[in-house]
Formats: C-alpha cells, structure tokens, sequence
C-alpha cells in the first residue's frame, strides 16, 4: 500500500487572551505533536473524547487551518509549499463532511446551486456536462431529481448529509475527511449513511478519516484506528488489534464503555474530566485519571513503543511489562 | 403565529407606501404648480381647494409636500446607498479577514461614531457648500458605521458556519465566500438596518434644512418648510401641523418597519 498522506509531528496551538499584560502568554495545545501515516484506500479512524483535537487534526490535514508546526505530505509532497494555484489543485483532491448537517449546507441556496459549485470553482465542463453530473452524482447517494430545486431546510438531516456527501464527491476526490459524520443522525439513518460511504469508497477507491467518538461505528468501518487524548495519539493499530488487545489504560477505558447485550462486566471508570488544555498534567499527560498510574507517569512523559507490527502505544506500563518479559 | 406582533410591521408597511404611492404622483400630477405663489390667497386655512391650505406666499401646501416626498427618498435611497456600499466593504473586510485589519477597521469606525453625527455633516457642509449634493454625501457618511458594525458581525457569525468551511475546502477564494455565501444570509439584518438609517437620514435632512444648511430653494423641503411655517405657528397652526405630521408618518412608518422585520426575522431564527 502506498501512502496518502503522512503527517509529521504536527501542533496547532492557540494563544490565550492575557488576563494582566504581565502575564505570560499561555496556550491551548489542541493537537500536541501527531504523526500518522494514511495508506490509499483505507478507512483511519481517528477516536478519543470531545475536545481531544480529532476535529482539529481533521482541518489540519485538509488545510482548513494552518499548523503551527510539523509537516503535512500528500503524495510525498509537502502541502505547506503549495502555490495558491497548486493548493487549489489540491482543493479538488481531498475533501470534507461536517457533523452538523443543519449547518454545513447554505439555508439560502438550492440543491442544484451547491452542487453545481464546487464545479464552477473548478471550472469543469460546459453547463450540460454539469447539469448531467449533477444528476448523476444526486443519484450515486441515494437522492432523485425531485431534490434538486428544493432548499436544504425541505430535507431531513439524512438527506441533507446525503447532499454535503454529494457535493464532498461530485469532484472525485481520493482522500476525505469525514468530522463526526453520522453522530447527529438517527441510528437506521447512520446505518445507511454509512454503507452509503463504504459503496463509494470502493467505487472510487476513496481514503478516509473517519473522526467519531462513536466506537461501535468506527470499528465497523474503518481499517485502523488512532485514539487521542489531549491532542496526542495515545495508541494506534488495526481494528482487530484494538478491539482485542487494547493496551492503553485509555483505550481500555473507552472500549470497555461500548454497551453490549449480555455482558456483566462493568465498564472501567475514569476519575474527573479532561484536565485543562492550557496546562495539561505534568508527565504522562492521563496519569491523573489513570486507573493504573504509578509514580513514574507523574514525572516522565512515555514514549510512543511499538508493540507488534502496526500497533504502538504511548505508556510506561509497556516498557515495564516488556521489561518483565525479558 | 402571533397576530399582533406583525402589526406593526403592516403599519410601517402602509405608511411608507402611501408616501411612496405620494411620490410617484408627484412625479406627474401635482394639484397646483408646488411653486406658484398666489399673493391673494396667503395662509389660507384648509380647505376643498386647498386641502391643506396655502403658506405665506400662497403656495399650495400639498403640492409642496407632495414634491417634498420626492427630495426625502431620494435623500434617504442615496444615503442608503452609500452607506451600506461603504459599510459593507469596511465591514465584510473586517469581519471574514479579523485580526489587525479588523482591530483598525473598527477603531476608525468607533472615531466616526464618537462625532455627533449631525455635527459632522454641519462641519461639511460648513467647510463645502449647503445644497443637495453636500447633504448626501454627510448624511452617507454619517450612516456608515451603522451598517459597517452590523454586516461585520454578521460576518463574523457565517463564517465559523460550515457551509462556509466546506466551500473554503472546495476551493472557493474570499471573494467567493463573501459574496455567495456569507452576503445572502446577511441580507435580514442589512434589510433593517437600511430602513433604519433611511428614516435616520430623512430626519437628519429635516433638521439640517430647518437650519438652512440642507437642501437649499428652489429644491423643496419639509425641514425648510417646517423653519418656513415657525413664524406663524399661531396665524396658521396648521402648516406646521401638517408638515410635522409627515415627518413623523415618514419616520414612524420606516422604524415600524425595521422593527417589524427584525421580529419577523428573529422568529425565524
């Protein structure tokens, strides 16, 4: 599998407003240092808690905010060098569906006119190859032309993610960024959406990142996950991996939250909330609601360790338990 | 859903269309020559000939009223127009670009607002000459902050929207955004503020001329025909009546308006 995109320790941190000049300035490291390499045609998912940073990474990649530091490849290329022409370029080949689908389609235009933009900006074809491709990308999600003079708020939430998923397409792109795209739907819509996704991904071997909270879903449609904690990719691997070995007492956490029929076991509980961002915990940055935390995590941050091939982790405990095997 | 919250916006609506209906009349038919002075009938009160009588020179005060509508909304439309041109540029710039262009937009928009807005306009006017074209320009001046604040913040809410992200992530440039976009769904607030600043204007005009700064004679005017009645405020009450009437229908109906749309506009959100 060839890489997609390679993303290369990146931050977004934003500055606080000073409360008294003398103050030093403090900021909010909303992602602290991710790096992740996406391969053509899989599903990542990326999971963790509101306010993690997943949406943030999401606008990242695709460049909807700039980084403060680190490196984003798209094919071996570094995206920051872009020329505005070549980023425009680029524009058509990755693309993006909100969470909100009440917010992500302008009220005051129809079905057609949002559609046919992203065309226009791009300049492709004569106006009857548009009003074709139009129709024809209606129908790929599952809409008929009846849709296309009606305003987005004669639509249900799912038709509406319908159409943002039609419009995200109708460029062909190779690579989307899917920000929590199915949570503010009803479960039968979720479930179809979903399929809806997969059918295009094989029809136009499409890349995603899948950003969701909801575990259920992302381990039925992706191929890898990440899990992030205060802006840090706290473990990565494959969905079986994950979901069967999870090594981080984080990941362990969340996973054994996923309600199941049947299943006594009570769910791990975390101590408190998400520590604040503008001054996360010394060390490890989860040792204050780590179930497992000794006193190592509260001075030393633990480094990301390979545990088998593709999946790593970040926490002492598996250095020591590496340690023991030895 | 609520009758009586539309009220007042059917009021508004019914007073600025029979000024309005007044004006496209005007244009064609008046009752008397709005400029013919009739020395034998001065003052006359009102009356089936002369509906709302003569003034001091014997002119009829219906036909110069009537003329009168054409200066206001063509004094309230060009201030409009210049305002919401000047506000909108000021105001979408500072409001979709932000940081320091924004912080110095605003900063000048504030040193407008700390001048009296009547006093700048009589300052221009002081420094150019009085007349029509002079009134315009100060009283377009002086509604630009208006609309700069409210279409800035507008932009500022559309455009953490995601329609707005989605279409930066498609490849739309500012211009696109501003325009396609953000410019649409300002339009309510715009709508208001324009009917605001136009029965500011019309006001501000009334009360330049009443100094004699405004629109100058021939030109007719309510504010020169308000200064014009004072002196016989007890021969002839009337003409002072009357003309004071049509401001405030003219004033009332437009602000009726605005609030009323900006309740419209409000249940819908």
């Amino acid at each position: 599998m060839k890489p997609l995109i390679e993303i290369e320790n990146i931050k977004k941190f934003y500055k606080q407003k000073r409360t008294n000049i003398f103050e030093k300035p403090s900021f909010v490291k909303a992602v602290n240092g991710i790096s992740l390499t996406l391969y053509e045609g899989e599903a990542f998912g990326l999971v963790g808690e509101s306010g993690c940073g997943k949406s943030t990474t999401g606008q990242l990649i695709i460049q909807l905010m700039k980084q403060t530091d680190g490196t984003i490849r798209y094919k071996g290329k570094d995206v920051s060098t872009f020329s505005p022409k070549q980023l425009k370029a680029w524009r058509k080949e990755v693309q993006i569906v909100f969470q909100d689908p009440y917010s992500s389609l302008n009220p005051k235009k129809t079905i057609k006119w949002i559609l046919n933009e992203p065309l226009a900006l791009h300049r492709i074809g004569g106006k009857a190859y548009r009003d074709e491709k139009i129709i024809q990308t209606l129908k790929e999600v599952g809409l008929d032309t009846s849709f296309l003079y009606r305003y987005p708020h004669e639509l249900s939430g799912g038709q509406r993610q319908r159409v943002a998923i039609a419009a995200a397409i109708i460029l062909e792109p190779q690579f989307m960024v899917i920000d929590e795209g199915v949570s503010a739907l009803d479960v039968s819509v979720q479930a179809q959406i979903i399929n809806l996704l997969k059918e295009l991904q094989e029809k136009y071997s499409l890349t995603y990142l899948f950003i969701s909270h909801d575990l259920n879903i992302v381990q039925y449609f992706c191929d890898r996950i990440a899990v992030m904690y205060m802006g840090e990719i706290v473990e990565l691997g494959t969905t079986e991996e994950i979901g069967a070995y999870p090594k981080h007492p984080y990941t362990q956490a969340l996973f054994s939250a996923i309600p199941t029929i049947g299943n006594k076991q009570s769910p791990t509980k975390l101590k408190g909330d998400i520590p604040d961002t503008s001054d996360p915990p010394c060390g490890c940055t989860f040792h204050p609601r780590c179930p497992h935390a000794f006193e190592r995590c509260k001075l030393e941050k633990p480094i990301t360790m390979t545990i088998s091939k593709g999946h790593e982790a970040a926490c002492h405990l598996i250095k020591l338990e590496k340690e023991k095997m030895r | 859903m609520n009758k009586a919250n539309r009220l007042p916006f059917y009021l508004g609506l019914s007073f600025v269309i029979v000024l309005l209906s007044m004006m496209f009349i005007s244009l064609f038919y008046t009752p008397y020559e709005p400029n013919a002075i009739d020395p034998n009938n001065r003052l006359a009160t009102p009356s089936l000939a002369h509906p709302f009588g003569t003034d001091n020179f014997g002119r009829d005060i219906l036909s110069r009223v009537m003329v009168g509508t054409q200066t206001a909304f063509l004094i309230g439309t060009t201030t409009v127009m210049i305002g919401l041109s000047i506000g909108f540029i000021l105001g979408a710039c500072a409001g979709y670009f932000g940081g320091w262009l924004d912080e110095l937009l605003m900063r000048f928009i504030d040193a407008m607002l700390a001048f009296p807005g009547i006093l700048l306009a009589i300052m221009l006017i002081a420094v150019f000459e009085a007349g029509m074209k002079n009134t315009i320009i100060a009283l377009g001046i002086m509604s630009i902050p208006a609309f700069a604040r409210v279409i800035r913040s507008s932009f500022i809410q559309y455009k953490s929207y995601d329609f707005v992200k989605a279409s930066i992530a498609k490849g739309a440039g500012a211009f696109h955004i501003i325009l396609k976009h953000i410019f649409p769904n300002a339009i309510s607030p715009i709508l208001v503020v324009s009917s605001l600043s136009f029965s500011g204007s019309i006001l501000a005009e009334s009360g330049l001329s009443y100094l004699g700064l405004g629109v100058q004679p021939p030109d007719p005017s309510w504010g020169r025909m308000l200064k014009e009645a004072q002196p016989y405020i007890e021969s002839a009450p009337w003409y002072v009546i009357i003309v004071g009437s049509i401001i405030t229908i003219m004033v009332l109906g437009f602000n009726l308006l605005s609030d009323g749309l900006r309740d419209i506009q409000d249940r819908k959100a």
